[in-house]
């Protein structure tokens, strides 16, 4: 139980929209939270996880600090800062969060949460995602979760995990190759699974042990993608022939086939507005990036340079197509304008570089780095700065990225 | 002397003749003996001394058969190994195939799943794909050698169930890019 009281506006002397517009990444300072009792928190702390979070995308710049020190917020340019305090009684935890004007000290706004205290992590998430909206005007992607493919060898297992790699849950499915998992929301999962030895489409909610089979045949059904705003299914099928891009309600009815090349046509996703559909296909001889729209016509070659791309993800803003691209040696990530132009290599980071995924406001993508033989979920920024590694135990593939 | 035994012997003479008289009389008032069946001389047979329980010859006698069963599959029906990113049936693919085929035509009740698989390099979703292919172009030889598709199913693993896992070299990545075979009935 989780429970969020946004307390009174004191004032309101900076114009944060103002303030936000005059920097390419923000200057926020991100005090200790205050314990108001002799229980403290040691593992999780309130402040760090905000502090994460608002240095994540890198729209904000963050200085950590013991206390308010208006001689440094001067020096670094830093309007805005958070402080907080909690209280821990029992299992509970109170937690008070307070965003002040750097000049005047003056309080701007304050959020009060109450829940239990293995809800701190959640409790801190949401108020970046309220600085987020107060600052930014944008929706925070911190409370949004990843799921991804825990490779065990010959069993494949979904582990749903938030955006940071906290709270990581083995989902409770059958034990069998589970792979290309999709969320069609943040409860509600479709992938592609093997368990009656060939791979079908099956859908369920992530914390049950549930899964209904869902496009199923004698041949190949694979690689979902949805649109949440057509809601639409769009994925891989060869059940007329070799694999070709198909399309369906969520609830599997109106199926049609949107590709018919005699080669292999797969890895199909979504434009944001769902017009739009981007795919691989090997029509020219090697694996291409091409995009049409919903309907299958008016195809479009988008890739020339390489010889292997694949796993395209289009971005949630509409401007940038992801994909991984074989370079001499290895993969690597790369995007591309949706009219071909631009390609541009953003991961220059050691081994094969794969499955990219956006975050849901478009800051940062997910993908997975497999170097010496073990694989790990990081994410970076679009230009090719703000590394982080998000997965440490290794053997992390095919990660999506939830809706806000 | 001589007289005394004449006299002995004629009792004795008489004695035999009146036991044979009586035992004569009382048979004719007996019912008639039955007939002596006829009976059939079978040969004796002896109890062997130490009995065997026949149940374990059974049970190992369908083990055998078994065992004499999957060793001819693996025999016959042998997986191919691919060229990198190819799905073309080489000279010494179609040599295993006939031997495939052929086997399938002697054994007309079996049923099979021919299975693709990739290496561990390429994205996943386009070795789904390549995986089919290799399976489906199995099926399309033995389709043409003369066996019935409704007896061959296929499917793709991509890369998913390699043979060898973190492969570097060339010679373990090709015992990944594979089609092998199941027995789905018999």
């Amino acid at each position: 139980m989780l429970v969020g009281l946004v307390l009174p506006l004191v004032a309101n002397q900076i114009d944060l929209k103002s303030y936000a517009s005059r920097f390419d990444s923000i200057p926020i300072a991100v005090l200790n939270f205050r314990a108001l009792n002799n229980r403290t928190i040691t593992k999780h702390q309130p402040w760090k996880v905000v502090a994460d979070d608002l240095e994540f995308g890198g729209r904000f710049t963050v200085a950590r600090g013991l206390k308010a020190d208006s001689a440094r917020f001067v020096q670094e340019q830093i309007g805005i800062f958070i402080d907080g305090e909690y209280e821990i009684k029992g299992n509970t935890v109170i937690l008070n969060c307070y965003l002040h004007d750097a000049g005047s000290m003056d309080l701007l706004v304050g959020k009060k949460y109450q829940g239990e205290l293995k809800y701190i992590r959640t409790m801190a998430h949401q108020y970046s995602n309220l600085i987020y909206d107060m600052v930014l005007g944008e929706k925070g992607p911190f409370t949004s979760k990843m799921v991804y493919v825990k490779d065990r060898g010959s069993s494949k297992d979904l582990v749903l995990m938030d955006y940071d790699g906290h709270n990581q849950i083995k989902l409770p499915k059958k034990s069998a190759v589970n792979i290309f998992p999709c969320f069609i929301d943040t409860n509600t999962i479709v992938w592609t699974s093997f368990v009656r030895g060939k791979p079908d489409l099956y859908k369920g909610t992530v914390y049950s042990s549930e899964m209904k089979i869902f496009i199923y045949s004698r041949y190949i059904e694979t690689s979902p993608a949805v649109s949440t705003v057509v809601d639409r299914i769009v994925y891989s099928s060869s059940s007329r022939g070799n694999l070709d891009v198909y399309v369906c309600d969520q609830n599997g009815a109106n199926r049609k086939q949107l590709t018919k090349s005699p080669g292999i046509d797969t890895s199909p996703c979504w434009s944001p507005n769902g017009y739009h559909i981007a795919f691989t296909s090997d029509r020219s001889g090697r694996p291409q990036i091409y995009i049409m729209d919903a309907e299958g016509a008016n195809t479009k070659r988008l890739t020339f340079k390489g010889n292997y791309q694949d796993s395209p993800a289009w971005s949630p803003k509409g401007d940038k197509i992801a994909y991984s691209s074989l370079g001499k040696h290895k993969f690597d990530i790369y995007t591309i304008n949706p009219d071909g132009s631009e390609p541009f290599k953003v991961t220059s980071i050691a081994g094969n570089n794969e499955y990219p995924v956006w975050s849901p406001e478009g800051s940062t993508i997910a993908f997975v780095s497999r170097r010496g033989g073990s694989s790990n979920i990081f994410t970076i920024r679009p230009d090719g700065t703000g590394l982080k590694q998000i997965t440490k135990t290794g053997n992390a593939k095919m990660p999506d990225w939830s809706q806000f | 002397m001589m007289k005394r035994n004449m006299w002995g012997t004629v009792v004795v003479l008489a004695l035999f003749l009146m036991f044979a008289g009586c035992k004569k009389k009382n048979t004719t008032l007996e019912e008639p003996i039955p007939q002596k069946p006829i009976v059939k001389e079978e040969p004796v047979i002896e109890p062997d001394p130490t009995p065997i329980d026949t149940s374990d010859d059974i049970s190992f006698n369908e083990a055998d058969l078994e065992a004499e069963f999957q060793r001819k599959v693996r025999e016959n029906l042998k997986t191919v190994y691919f060229d990198y990113d190819s799905y073309t049936l080489s000279p010494y693919i179609v040599e295993q195939l006939v031997t495939a085929g052929t086997f399938l035509m002697d054994h007309s009740t079996l049923r099979v799943l021919i299975e693709g698989h990739c290496d561990e390099r390429g994205s996943s979703e386009y070795n789904m794909g390549l995986g089919e292919n290799r399976a489906r172009a199995v099926k399309q030889y033995l389709s043409n050698y003369g066996i019935p598709t409704i007896r061959m199913e296929i499917t793709s693993w991509g890369k998913e169930r390699p043979e060898s896992s973190g492969c570097a070299e060339d010679f373990c990545h090709e015992k990944n890019r594979r089609a092998s075979f199941k027995v789905l009935e018999r």
